[in-house]
């Protein structure tokens, strides 16, 4: 298994797809950060003792006012420290570190797609371009190629991810240390590390799942389709018309595992409430179905 | 000695939506001796492909039984494959990476040495090209790459669908004295092809299939003379002159390049002598015509030649 997974990887790494999506999203990503730099105004020390001022009016304001207990979550310090209580709040415009997190969260979306896009064309290219009847009579045990190019996939791509990340945070760093703040919340690094892998983790799944339905369709360009379509389309629809199956759709249940945090969610007949840890559950559920599918078409069917 | 592919009844059917099922294979018997070139004749849609497919575990029998090297297959394939090389149909690599790396990537699979790249490239004259991208190869180029590719594991056995495809007449002169060597080293090497002058040349023994099924098998000799071999071969200084001689004798003769073709059987042929020698007209050479592998092959397929692949 150790000799396929090295050749799975060396072809991995070949991949111009690859080399040209990665490439892509790093000088994406110092593109943002130097825009972000440019449109940031960086805040004077008599702005930042001022915003922390009213912040601190703000907060005492806060801590005063009667919420009452229904539909709120945590303490009430802690929602006025993050909300009446954040100096950012009271500055102009610019690019704080401290909201990094956030920041991250918002590409869940764009890494998502660029896995999913690496996972389907990986998988979908060896039918393509034949080379399938090629591989399979140096490793005929079928199941174990599959297991080995889903798993080269999945932490290709949760390195990819990592990578991007990385980068992205250490741009838009240099860009708040030269025209924004670089004031931090206790924590933020936790929040930084969690929120990064919890997008790569999301952007795996989206490879695996274009790898496995890849493997259905052995087409690209049909894999992205059908997951665009289910993604775009058909949640679309069972949310407007299925809402008790809501809680059980994939789209809802990624925005509540990225953001981890429980979210409520509104639909026609009232609202669900999704929590991180089933989230985890529902997204993991999807993936082995995804796999077991595509397991089960490379297993069975005939190669021409 | 054992025989190093076994097929006993194998029988592929494809089945078609709202269409009549496809019979690729219907009952085929093949036995492939070990050692030489063994030649795998037949018409376009005769099965050819299928029955490599279906011995390299690619497609799934409907019925029937196949051994490679002595292990039942698809079962035991992933015992044997170490030891056998392949092309299906046209060779299949990735177009977008170099030569070597796609030869790197195959040989990782079965932990094989870079060295044995190397060497696989230069045996096949790719040494020079092994680092370019392989969209920008010649047809030809591209077909001893996927020879490479096969020869990489060091195999005992080499099964080649087609290998002359798309080559030019150098480079079919190439692959040819490569299988016969590679025949002549003690591997075995079956040759799937429909160029039947090329297999005539190089190999030891052939199988013809046609519909499916086995219809000739043995050496070429053997198999010249299931086909129709009913005349001689003469050559006389003066080609249209022995021609009319024997048709005055009653034999009807046509010029064939430098020789005479007559439709007189070969127990017979000293009547097409006699009748050279009244006119003063010597043979230099007197033969019974075996005529050639297209022949039997035409003979022996009947109309399926015509039949798609």
């Amino acid at each position: 298994m150790r000799r396929l997974l090295a050749s799975e990887l060396l072809r991995f790494r070949s991949r111009r797809l690859v080399v040209v999506l990665l490439g892509g999203a790093l000088g994406g990503s110092a593109v943002g950060a130097v825009i972000a730099a440019w449109q940031s105004t960086p805040p004077t020390e008599q702005v930042l003792a001022a915003a922390r001022a009213q912040a601190e009016e703000e907060f005492r304001l806060c801590m005063n006012a009667d919420f009452g207990s229904e539909g709120f979550e945590g303490s009430v310090e802690d929602f006025c420290r993050e909300n009446a209580g954040n100096p950012t709040n009271y500055m102009p415009s610019h690019l704080a570190l401290a909201e990094l997190p956030p920041i991250l969260e918002g590409i869940s979306s764009l890494t998502s797609i660029l896995g999913l896009v690496v996972g389907a064309s990986v998988v979908a290219a060896s039918w393509q371009t034949g080379t399938i009847s090629t591989i399979f009579t140096w490793e005929p045990r079928r199941l174990r190629w599959f297991g080995a190019r889903m798993a080269v996939i999945g932490s290709g791509v949760f390195a990819i991810t990592v990578m991007i990340v990385a980068f992205l945070s250490a741009a838009l760093a240099v860009a708040a240390a030269l025209r924004g703040s670089t004031e931090l919340a206790d924590g933020w690094w936790r929040d930084v590390t969690t929120t990064s892998l919890r997008i790569a983790v999301i952007a795996a799944v989206a490879a695996l799942i274009g790898g496995a339905v890849a493997a259905v369709g052995r087409h690209t360009s049909a894999a992205l389709g059908v997951v665009f379509v289910y993604a775009a389309v058909l949640e679309g629809l069972l949310r407007a018309f299925r809402p008790l199956w809501s809680p059980w759709l994939l789209g809802d249940n990624i925005v509540s595992f990225v953001a981890w945090q429980t979210t409520e969610f509104g639909v026609v007949s009232g609202s669900y409430i999704l929590s991180p840890g089933r989230a985890a559950f529902v997204i993991a559920g999807y993936t082995m179905v995804a796999l077991a599918l595509g397991a089960t078409f490379v297993r069975i069917r005939d190669v021409h | 000695m054992a025989p190093v592919i076994e097929i006993e009844g194998l029988r592929k059917t494809y089945r078609r939506f709202r269409k009549p099922p496809t019979v690729a294979l219907d009952g085929l018997d093949l036995e492939v001796p070990e050692g030489g070139v063994f030649g795998f004749l037949g018409p376009n849609g005769a099965g050819k492909t299928t029955t490599i497919r279906c011995i390299l575990g690619l497609v799934a029998a409907s019925a029937g039984r196949a051994t490679l090297l002595g292990t039942d297959v698809p079962g035991g394939l992933s015992g044997v494959v170490p030891r056998v090389g392949s092309i299906v149909e046209a060779p299949a690599l990735f177009p977008r990476f170099t030569g070597r790396r796609n030869l790197e990537i195959l040989a990782r699979i079965d932990g094989i040495a870079r060295e044995a790249v190397d060497a696989a490239l230069d045996r096949v004259g790719l040494e020079a090209r092994g680092g370019d991208i392989v969209r920008t190869y010649s047809l030809g180029m591209k077909q001893r790459l996927g020879i490479a590719a096969a020869l990489l594991k060091d195999p005992s056995l080499l099964i080649l669908d087609e290998p002359a495809n798309g080559l030019d007449p150098a480079g079919i002169v190439e692959v040819r004295d490569l299988l016969r060597s590679l025949g002549a080293e003690g591997r075995t090497v079956f040759v799937s092809s429909h160029i039947l002058s090329e297999v005539q040349q190089i190999a030891d023994r052939v199988a013809i299939v046609a519909r499916g099924r086995l219809v000739a098998a043995g050496s070429v000799h053997e198999v010249l003379a299931s086909g129709r071999a009913s005349g001689v071969v003469v050559r006389v200084a003066d080609l249209e002159a022995g021609r009319l001689a024997l048709a005055d004798a009653g034999i009807t003769a046509r010029i064939d390049g430098d020789v005479l073709r007559a439709a007189v059987p070969p127990a017979e042929a000293d009547r097409a002598a006699r009748a050279l020698a009244q006119r003063d007209l010597y043979p230099s050479l007197l033969q019974p015509d075996e005529g050639n592998l297209e022949q039997a092959f035409l003979e022996l397929t009947g109309d399926d030649h015509e039949v798609g692949a």
